[in-house]
């Protein structure tokens, strides 16, 4: 989903804390994540709020990382008979 | 695009059936000995299951293990979606798989829930077994702040609700986007918006109230 702003006008604080969570998610148009960018650059307040967000963010994605090898391997296999035909129930 | 994702598990020929005039690049027969279909599959068929599915699988399991909150149960979820997938491969345009497959996992998700209750991720402690920290810091000193902020992180991750666990998980930990994550739960793309937001903003206010910030842990 695309989030935009109004053309040519600086965000303020309160604009940026309504699409802030979209920015960090990569939701909004390229225009508009300039000036949330711009004002993050100047706005120490939003700027720390930013970066503690994106940190949380980071930390989640972080417990995610990686799949276990036997579970791979598990559903791999199981796909491979499933696109052969071999599976039960297909 | 068909979303449908096929029909009930173990059943006859899904996707191909209905067309008559049609021919078909998969042919049903019934196994007398074990009562279970096998197949005799097009290449094409095999080639799009490969191009299409094979590559969305890591996605599938950690959606399904995100909306179970349950090892076994995402593996079989995945299962279930593989099988409804090849099904309906007919009816794919090819456009937007990962959508498409979400939709049937949702789908097989509500099918199999309509005959056991539901188990969303509601147990704080079930974190423990899908998180693994890994941390890419080069130094202990870093990889030990690291660490203390995962654990804050988590165990206020944990203290939310079950609405805002998954959305967080499915969007943050298995990376959809939200109309992707709107799919996969069925609720409106808004609906996921705030669940989002208020649960990062629970998760920064329990942060601050441990003292934790960001480089000065």
């Amino acid at each position: 989903m695309a989030f935009r702003s109004r053309r040519g006008r600086k965000m303020g604080c309160l604009a940026v804390a309504r699409v802030l969570q979209a920015y960090l998610d990569g939701e909004i148009d390229e225009a508009t994540t300039r000036r949330v960018s711009a004002h993050l650059e100047h706005c120490r307040r939003c700027g720390m709020k930013a970066a503690t967000y994106r940190a949380i963010k980071t930390s989640l994605a972080r417990s995610g990382e990686g799949w276990d090898e036997l579970t791979r391997r598990r559903l791999e296999d199981f796909a491979h008979r499933v696109g052969q035909g071999q599976a039960g129930g297909t | 695009m068909d979303m449908s994702g096929g029909g009930p598990r173990g059943g006859p020929v899904l996707g191909y059936g209905g067309a008559a005039s049609r021919p078909s690049p998969l042919r049903w027969s019934q196994s007398s000995a074990s009562g279970i279909a096998s197949v005799t599959v097009s290449p094409e068929r095999t080639r799009a299951f490969d191009r299409y599915i094979v590559p969305e699988l890591e996605t599938l399991y950690r959606v399904a293990l995100a909306i179970t909150g349950d090892q076994p149960e995402a593996e079989d979820l995945v299962q279930d979606t593989l099988i409804r997938a090849f099904r309906a491969l007919d009816r794919f345009d090819g456009a937007y798989p990962r959508a498409w497959l979400l939709t049937i996992l949702r789908n097989t998700n509500i099918s199999r829930h309509r005959r056991r209750r539901p188990g969303l991720l509601a147990d704080a402690d079930r974190i423990d077994e899908w998180a693994e920290p890994v941390s890419s810091a080069s130094n202990p000193e870093s990889v030990a702040m690291a660490a203390v902020f995962d654990e804050t992180v988590e165990a206020a991750f944990g203290s939310l609700g079950a609405d805002q666990q998954v959305v967080i998980r499915l969007i943050d930990v298995d990376g959809l986007s939200y109309q992707e994550a709107a799919e996969v739960l069925g609720v409106p793309i808004g609906t996921v918006m705030s669940r989002l937001h208020r649960g990062r903003t629970k998760i920064k206010r329990k942060l601050a109230g441990s003292g934790r910030r960001v480089g000065r842990l």
